[in-house]
């Protein structure tokens, strides 16, 4: 959902250009954000900026000047697809038609020998340099020490602490960019082959004297525990699992607020619309249907809630490292295992993520299990089946029964995922040089409460914005399918309805209608899986975005009773078929729609998405066509087994 | 020549015959070791040094993971993950 990230900002060329160079978690994104104001997402786990993000800084005089974020990197030798935009921004800025003025190079101070690798890399090119230092007070509580002036006598380039993007720091890396042809150079940049880099930085440490901190003692404390063996493990799945108890549990009673409202809404539109259409457009297809995705806001606040929670904190780190060598079965890396984390947002990001693996056939092997993770698009529709499925109070022992479903449906598309990035790494071929797979461990931080808050609300405007936009869109045309043709007093009359009998009268109409067509002309395909033509639409119709089937839903629901739109929708019968008169939402039923919402890829964007970052339309027709197909099969054999079971 | 292609030549210090030696893969808990050099020459040599494992500095093992694969060493103050197969590139002389 806030899938669709925003393309870079550009801005003109004209005013003078810096970029913010760091190796991941140097604290670039939070310094950004200090400096522009614009929100770009920070985050504890190394590697969350992928997309190029560009910004504006008002200076002192208040002309401005453009900042641009580089995606993190340890190195300027690029071996990843994003490293190598860093590299190719930076060459570009010597000659290219993108000149950067200057370069902001971000060191953290807690591993100032390894930091000054890339500042020595950076000081080969011709730009003008300054180093803003960060986390200087995270050095200091571990026990170390530095002399910044020191350094910027050893280094030959001016060095600013910056703690955590703080005002006095900010003011005065704001003042210098405003005299950039003051900036300090060497007269010599320094070596860059190993032996002598290594002696440089020897060397400017001893003149710093520079004290390396200790070993963090709280976050080693902490790692004991989260990360023991068996402790380690054990705490990680509680997590998970504590996740969906936590989406469940909290955000009923608001949804159950929200859904009583929008049933208040659609009897006042009934009682006051008197034109019949109109009351019927506004009843059935804006209040039920999109209300009826609206509802699922509070779940979407908590599931980017928690996310960030444990992204901010550094446990998302933690978690690829637990989760590494069982990535590594299916041929992965760690870092594919956070791109597949965060497909549980959207798959759009997800994807977006893999831009951080060196291999090209990683990449294609992760994109293409990543739609398969339960993206937060599917969690309307789980929702609303698996409360048909099992009712809010049973219990597995100390666990609601609705919240392990949610988990094991969560798991069953981990699982999948994983399998088909094993299956299309087969298929496409080992990588030929064996890719190294690293990754630093941040310090557990506090997540930032205004990080937090952003990303939750760039979800909750993200999904606002695709109800009030696509979803509506697809419901109004939907209600026009349902609805159409007009039925006259004639038609109803010889097939022996009353016309005074309203609901009669819309049942009548919905089921000779255009959709109705539609959906039994495939029946053939979803008969099999149990689904009724109702059904059908709804599938169809989610093609568009998932939570439009809750919409489809909604709308047929409320149509055959306004007044108890949930009980219409459990004892809702086949009206033509051989099951004619049987209930639709069977047990049997709603597992086979649970897994084919698993499977099946609905979703347009991530397809562009797709095409985007490989180029050809080749791997997404290939996604689209193999989940399809495994959606039918795993759907007929949940159909298969829940049936047996009951 | 880019940056890039020029970064792309430094040659990262191989080992060659010394006492005690081993890789920092077989290296065990409490038992820091100073890094001498890596068994090959190549970009992913290039990469471990750029990241802290430059000779000279000690590396210990922190912790390993629940299958004892990968695992977390400590250089230069940061804690970083490795798997087994790029830890064993790299080669410590045990003090």
């Amino acid at each position: 959902m806030s899938c669709h990230a925003e393309p870079p900002i550009r801005v003109g060329t004209a005013p003078p250009r810096f970029a913010l160079v760091g190796s991941p978690n140097a604290g670039k994104t939070t310094l950004f954000n200090s400096l522009t104001g614009l929100r770009a997402k920070t985050g504890n786990y190394p590697g969350v900026t992928v997309a190029r993000y560009e910004g504006r800084h008002i200076l002192d005089d208040d002309s401005h000047v453009t900042i641009e974020d580089l995606p993190g990197t340890y190195s300027l030798d690029p071996m990843s697809p994003d490293e190598q935009v860093v590299a190719t921004v930076l060459e570009a800025g010597t000659s290219g038609d993108e000149p950067l003025d200057g370069l902001i190079v971000l060191l953290d101070a807690t591993n100032l020998r390894r930091s000054l690798g890339l500042l020595a890399q950076v000081q080969q090119l011709p730009h003008p340099i300054t180093v803003v230092l960060t986390f200087t007070d995270e050095l200091a509580r571990r026990g170390g020490s530095v002399d910044v002036l020191a350094l910027s006598r050893a280094t030959g380039v001016r060095f600013i602490p910056v703690i955590a993007g703080d005002k006095r720091g900010v003011a005065s890396l704001s003042e210098s960019m405003g005299d950039v042809a003051s900036w300090p150079k060497p007269m010599l940049p320094p070596p860059t082959d190993p032996s002598g880099v290594a002696d440089w930085a020897t060397s400017v440490l001893d003149s710093a004297s520079f004290r390396a901190p200790g070993s963090d003692k709280r976050t080693s404390r902490i790692d004991g525990v989260l990360l023991h063996p068996v402790w380690g493990t054990v705490i990680f799945f509680v997590t998970m699992m504590a996740f969906f108890q936590v989406i469940f549990s909290v955000a009923a009673p608001m949804q159950d607020g929200i859904e009583t409202l929008f049933a208040w809404l659609g009897g006042v539109a009934r009682a006051n619309i008197p034109v019949a259409w109109l009351s019927s457009l506004v009843a059935d297809a804006l209040l039920a249907g999109v209300g009826g995705v609206l509802v699922f806001l509070p779940q979407i606040a908590l599931l980017f809630l928690l996310i960030s929670l444990l992204e901010g904190s550094g446990y998302l780190s933690r978690a690829a490292f637990l989760m590494d060598r069982v990535m590594g079965w299916a041929g992965l890396e760690g870092r594919a295992f956070v791109a597949l984390l965060s497909s549980m947002a959207c798959a759009i990001p997800g994807i977006m993520a893999t831009r951080t693996l060196p291999s090209a056939k990683d990449r294609i092997a992760t994109m293409m299990g990543a739609p398969l993770m339960t993206c937060s698009a599917r969690l309307p529709v789980y929702v609303l089946l698996i409360g048909m499925l099992v009712p809010g109070d049973l219990r597995f022992g100390p666990l609601g029964a609705q919240g392990a479903i949610m988990f094991g449906l969560y798991l069953l598309g981990a699982i999948s995922a994983m399998l088909s990035a094993w299956f299309f790494k087969k298929i496409i071929g080992r990588s030929g040089v064996g890719l190294p797979f690293y990754m630093e461990m941040p310090s557990y931080r506090l997540p930032r409460g205004r990080t937090i808050a952003v990303s939750v609300w760039d979800a909750c405007k993200a999904f606002l914005k695709k109800v009030t936009s696509i979803i509506m869109l697809t419901t109004i045309i939907l209600w026009g399918l349902l609805n159409f043709p007009l039925r006259s007093d004639a038609d109803l009359q010889r097939a022996g309805i009353d016309s005074r009998d309203e609901v009669a009268v819309k049942a009548f109409v919905i089921d000779n209608s255009i959709a109705a067509g539609i959906g039994r002309a495939v029946s053939p395909v979803f008969e099999p899986l149990g689904f009724d033509w109702r059904i059908n639409v709804g599938v169809l119709s989610s093609l568009a975005a998932r939570e439009v089937f809750v919409s489809t839903l909604g709308q047929v629901a409320a149509a055959e009773d306004p007044d108890d739109p949930v009980a219409a929708l459990t004892n809702m019968t086949h009206t033509d078929g051989a099951h004619v008169g049987e209930k639709v939402f069977t047990p049997s039923t709603v597992a086979a729609l649970l897994v084919f919402f698993v499977y099946a890829l609905q979703c347009m964007s991530t397809l562009g998405v797709m095409r985007r970052e490989t180029g050809t339309w080749k791997w997404p027709v290939i996604a689209f066509v193999y989940m399809g197909g495994l959606a039918w099969l795993m759907a007929w054999l949940a159909k298969l087994v829940v049936g047996g079971m009951a | 020549m880019t940056l890039a292609e020029h970064l792309g030549q430094r040659q990262c210090v191989a080992a060659g015959g010394r006492a005690k030696t081993c890789s920092l893969a077989e290296l065990g808990c409490d038992c820091p070791a100073k890094i001498i050099g890596f068994t090959s020459d190549d970009q992913i040599s290039r990469r471990l040094f750029d990241l802290g494992f430059a000779p000279g500095q000690v590396a210990a093992l922190v912790r390993r993971a629940p299958m004892r694969d990968p695992m977390v060493f400590n250089v230069g103050g940061s804690e970083i993950v490795l798997r087994k197969r790029e830890a064993s590139r790299i080669v410590v002389e045990q003090q």
